[in-house]
């Protein structure tokens, strides 16, 4: 077996670069209309409110490294990398989730998603082995991807017309302890109790479930 | 914030807790027990049975709906609780059909019934939701089960790669249901689905409401598997167990559509959200015209007589599309789409039945060629499949006719030309489909077969056929009982 | 509020620009004189006999799936312990201290929870789903 011409040659590693530079060019634009749709409002609200404002900067930085991040993650041709992007992008979600005051989702976040949600994945990126490349060529499907991108343009275009529109929410200062695991928690346990304990019977479903769907027949086992 | 919980949410909720510890137990019981299904499938019957009980008891008492159950998150009106009974008798006659079904093709485990239960109990939770947290948490539970329930068929790779195919898509349908329950969030501050209603309504154009709706919908077109979302169905109904593709088509749907009609007659009924150029009416009629024409374009071609009914069933999703623009325009018209369902459901149901007894030890005799000489065999059931089909084609003297019937006096009682069009549109649909209702009557009835079927011998499936040609005839000569319950489904909050 | 994470963000923006930096001086400093046999996967020295990419058993992704459905669980469990006190009581909460009466709603609430957990491993248990064929 020659396993010398399987290992991806440096030259190779080239795209790597390039989709970098294309993340970049999606963001910028992305930013600028970003602070384009502020700026009427934001230029009144400016004159009142402090010179910098953390929190916000702190949202805008996360929110960028997120979409970058499950940009990469769309855009890697080997599994693994891919799922490593995506541990980034969980990470970054959870700082975003940390600027918005949300601490005990950021926290288990990263212990659910970034921990336990990426242990199955690697296991199935492994699982499913046959990490080659398929090459498809653009011409591949040409009508249904040209169908799919007006489609996506079209849509894109009415959904940030339609969010030009929207005035700009006013910011609100949370109360103390807002987002906290004790204020959560209250709610969780008495307004939302139903739901929780229905939750129980949701994980039941998907523990029988993931049973149900990775046993084997009779004859394999018999085979083994 | 106060609160305290009412011992009396429990009693209104009784049947749904009921059946929910009920599927519990049949789980641990199997568990424990080991063995084989056909056990646990009584077992199911039976909590099926006195789930139904407590619902016919609910649906006398609750005249009046109490809406705010557990702080609001649950709901008990007798639109729900129509609903329920559909999911019960739909579950009672999948359960008799997987119970020779799965003996002959050799899954031998009890989890199967336990899970065609907490499917059940998740779409209970569905359409009993008060709350959009407990819609998402019901809508899960369902389809987690569903899924399982697919890719159940030990060994088949079709099985398996359908329940793949069918979670993909229903994943991408809860992101975005998800996505748009959060937009909702963020500018109400509620997910309470009555306190929604109030504050959206005085929020006309405003545009994440506008966006948030169209994720929520778009959603619930995947569950229900509306035209430009419909591409999982065929392959996902053609791959599942037989008995699980009867369910799909009538419990599955019956909830998608129950869940559609509370959140476009319940959450977005205000006239902002329904007309003009950015009101869901619209946009539902035009899927409507698409849904029902290549839902039934598509199972022309087909020489497999599953994936036609599948294909029969995008189509049949159409239809019923007509009855929620008909909500959309009308509330008080609810008692006609409900008879559809009711009249689809029960029919479908028949129809997969047949379908389930025909094959036999792993091979499903699904193409046309496999139903050569039936009539000459096996006479009764192929009438009773003939009659499934006219009923599925709207033929009287059959359930599918008064559905029609009902539903399209429904649409023409608004006087729109836009009703007219969707209705005549309807009527020329239901002739096109005629002609593949009417291939697998010829080849039951006209065709010789190399050699005699060879079909489940279990007399339970008889049991189902028997019943469903019963209801659909029933339905189909006398609808008024059921057409004057469905009416009186009325929805609370 | 959010300062008191501030520590948090400078732990993270060292630990990249740590590693940032060292990376780049790596690739500055260090001779790059590539050659076919650098790029085999290491084998204690010897030539790898086989492919790397192997199908790994279906158990794997069992034993995954349910640790993953049950650290979820576990996820529920930490505001139920923060707030246990609050629950049990009847009353207000000041200073640790309950006034007014204890409650069993802070016990019954997790006691529901925990049975249908319980009665999925159970399920799990007797299915043999743990252990390995």
């Amino acid at each position: 077996m020659d396993l010398l011409s399987q290992k991806t040659p440096l030259s190779q590693r080239r795209p790597f670069i390039s989709s970098l530079m294309a993340t970049i060019a999606l963001l910028v634009p992305w930013l600028a209309t970003s602070v384009a749709w502020a700026t009427p409002q934001a230029a009144a609200a400016a004159k009142t409110a402090p010179a910098f404002n953390g929190a916000l900067w702190t949202f805008y930085i996360f929110g960028a490294l997120t979409i970058a991040g499950a940009l990469l993650t769309i855009t890697r041709r080997n599994p693994v990398t891919a799922a490593l992007w995506l541990v980034f992008t969980l990470f970054a979600t959870a700082g975003v989730y940390l600027s918005l005051h949300a601490t005990f989702m950021a926290a288990i976040q990263v212990l659910v998603y970034a921990g336990a949600i990426m242990v199955l994945f690697m296991f199935v990126v492994m699982m499913v082995g046959n990490t080659e490349r398929q090459e498809f060529g653009i011409m591949r499907g040409l009508f249904s991807k040209v169908v799919a991108l007006g489609a996506i343009a079209l849509l894109g275009w009415r959904l940030i017309s339609l969010l030009m529109r929207q005035a700009p929410a006013k910011a609100a200062m949370v109360s103390d302890g807002y987002g906290s695991v004790h204020s959560m928690g209250g709610v969780l346990f008495r307004e939302y109790l139903f739901p929780f304990e229905a939750i129980s019977v949701l994980l039941l479903v998907a523990i029988v479930g993931a049973v149900v769907i990775s046993r084997r027949s009779t004859e394999e086992k018999e085979e083994v | 914030m106060s609160f305290s919980l009412n011992p009396a949410d429990f009693v209104h909720l009784a049947p749904v807790l009921f059946l929910t510890v009920w599927a519990c137990l049949v789980l641990l019981a199997s568990a424990i027990g080991g063995g084989h299904g056909r056990h646990y499938g009584l077992l199911a019957i039976l909590g099926l049975i006195l789930s139904g009980l407590g619902v016919a008891l609910s649906w006398v008492q609750h005249v009046q709906p109490a809406t705010d159950l557990f702080a609001g998150m649950m709901v008990v009106d007798r639109f729900a609780l129509f609903l329920d009974m559909i999911f019960i008798i739909a579950g009672i006659l999948t359960a008799l059909v997987a119970d020779a079904y799965l003996e002959e093709h050799r899954f031998t485990e009890g989890e199967f019934f336990a899970l065609l239960l907490l499917s059940i109990s998740g779409m209970m939770m569905m359409v009993h939701a008060g709350d959009l947290v407990m819609f998402v948490i019901g809508l899960e539970t369902m389809s987690l089960a569903i899924y399982a329930l697919v890719a159940s068929w030990p060994g088949q790779r079709r099985s398996a790669e359908a329940g793949f195919k069918y979670f993909l898509m229903g994943a991408v349908a809860s992101a975005f249901l998800l996505y748009g329950i959060a937009l909702l969030y963020g500018v109400t501050g509620t997910t309470n689905l009555a306190k929604l209603a109030g504050v959206i309504n005085g929020k006309a154009g405003e545009p994440l409401v506008l966006v948030g709706m169209f994720m929520i919908l778009g959603a619930m077109g995947f569950k229900v598997a509306l035209v430009p979302f419909h591409m999982w169905t065929p392959d996902a109904y053609e791959g599942a167990p037989t008995p699980v593709t009867g369910f799909m088509a009538a419990a599955v749907k019956a909830a998608g559509f129950g869940a559609l009609l509370r959140l476009v007659a319940g959450l977005f009924s205000a006239d902002a959200w329904t007309f003009g150029s950015t009101g869901w009416i619209n946009i539902f009629w035009v899927l409507s015209v698409l849904t029902m024409t290549i839902g039934n374009i598509s199972a022309l071609r087909q020489n497999n007589v599953k994936r036609m009914l599948a294909y029969s069933s995008i189509a049949h999703a159409g239809y019923l599309l007509i009855g929620v623009v008909v909500v959309g325009l009308d509330p008080s018209q609810m008692g006609a789409v409900l008879f559809y369902v009711v009249a689809y459901a029960v029919t479908t149901l028949g129809a997969f039945a047949v379908v389930a007894w025909i094959g036999s030890r792993d091979v499903e005799r699904t193409t046309l060629e496999d139903w050569y000489g039936v009539a000459k065999h096996h006479p009764a059931v192929a009438l009773a499949m003939m009659l499934f089909l006219f009923s599925l084609g709207g033929l009287p003297p059959t359930a599918g006719f008064f559905a029609k019937f009902y539903l399209f006096k429904a649409a023409l009682s608004f006087d729109s030309p836009q009703m007219l069009t969707l209705v005549l549109i309807a009527i020329a649909n239901s002739v096109v489909s005629m002609y593949y209702y009417l291939r697998p009557i010829v080849a039951m009835y006209f065709r010789e077969g190399a050699s005699a079927p060879k079909p489940l011998t279990s007399f339970s499936v008889y049991w189902v056929l028997g019943i469903t040609s019963a209801l659909v005839l029933i339905l189909g000569m006398a609808p008024d009982a059921t057409l004057a319950w469905a009416a009186q489904a009325l929805m609370g909050g | 509020m959010l300062t008191s994470y501030l520590p948090l963000l400078v732990l993270l923006i060292v630990a990249v620009g740590l590693v940032g930096v060292f990376t780049i001086l790596a690739s500055l400093l260090g001779p790059s004189r590539p050659t076919p046999e650098k790029d085999i996967p290491y084998e204690s020295g010897l030539d790898p006999a086989s492919s790397p990419k192997i199908h790994f058993n279906m158990q794997f992704y069992r034993i995954a799936l349910l640790f993953l459905v049950f650290d979820i669980e576990a996820a529920f469990f930490y505001p139920w312990a923060v707030l246990y006190r609050d629950l049990s009581c009847k009353g207000q909460v000041i200073g640790g201290a309950c006034h007014g009466g204890a409650t069993a709603f802070g016990i019954l609430v997790m006691a529901v929870f925990l049975t249908i957990l319980i009665l999925a491993l159970t399920y799990v248990w007797r299915k043999r789903a743990l252990e390995w064929d």
